[in-house]
């Protein structure tokens, strides 16, 4: 069992492509796709989720991340790209909750929300014609 | 002293760039806060949990703690904060786990033959 098993890896290791997708130079950066494909699927949905502490402290983080994947050896450029991805998404985000709760996308939200339901109401109440 | 210059032959041979000037250096002071975030959610209600998550965090930590230890160079640090993250995950999970199998049992689908000895 055990020398079949060292068999196989000995002929993964000896394939440079199945080599590098049996590897956690792989599986790391693809695991680690799931925060940036959360965040872009989050730019469509409503701003009121956004957590300002986290988007700002994920901005941070990939930056540091983007970094640290070209610093060690192997380059990880698939993890770069992650990190690319989801830093561009916390900034839209960030972007977003700005423009939500400091430069009036709320109130103005809210307001063509109002208008919507009043003439939907007038819509509603209106004799048949 | 004597044990100086072997005490700083050992911090090069483990990794001569962690210091707070490289990046090496921050990276797992970073991922650290990720850590604290879940632990956390600890204390948060089990039914506002999600599975997807925890179950993420689980596997990103199990592959990037074994990542930390074959690049070069290795970054232990790095690789301590992604072990209890995936610590983290696991937590949560079976925290999920025996949620879904108390609820199983109250609603009779499992025959509690014995009675659940952790209540």
């Amino acid at each position: 069992m055990a020398s079949a098993i060292a068999a196989l890896n000995a002929k993964i290791r000896s394939q440079p492509v199945l080599n590098y997708i049996c590897s956690t130079h792989f599986w790391g950066p693809v695991s680690n796709f799931g925060i940036p494909v959360a965040a872009v699927m989050d730019t469509k949905k409503d701003p009121e989720i956004i957590s300002g502490k986290m988007t700002a402290a994920l901005v941070v983080y990939s930056a540091v991340f983007m970094r640290y994947s070209l610093a060690v050896t192997p380059k990880n450029y698939l993890l770069f790209g992650c990190h690319f991805v989801n830093e561009g998404a916390q900034l839209a985000q960030a972007y977003r909750y700005i423009n939500w709760w400091h430069y009036g996308g709320r109130e103005k939200a809210l307001a063509e929300r109002a208008t919507a339901e009043g003439a939907k109401a007038r819509e509603a109440s209106a004799p048949v014609s | 002293m004597a044990s100086q210059p072997a005490a700083a032959a050992a911090a090069k041979a483990i990794n001569p760039a962690f210091n707070p000037r490289t990046v090496h250096f921050w990276a797992p002071i970073l991922k650290w806060g990720i850590v604290i975030a879940g632990i956390g959610d600890f204390y948060r209600p089990v039914e506002s949990l999600s599975v997807t998550q925890n179950a993420a965090l689980l596997a990103t930590g199990s592959i990037w703690t074994r990542w930390c230890l074959i690049i070069k160079p290795k970054n232990y640090p790095l690789a301590a904060v992604n072990f209890f993250l995936a610590g983290v995950g696991s937590v949560q999970m079976g925290r999920i786990g025996i949620h879904h199998w108390k609820l199983k049992q109250e609603a009779g689908t499992t025959p509690a033959s014995t009675p659940s000895p952790a209540a």
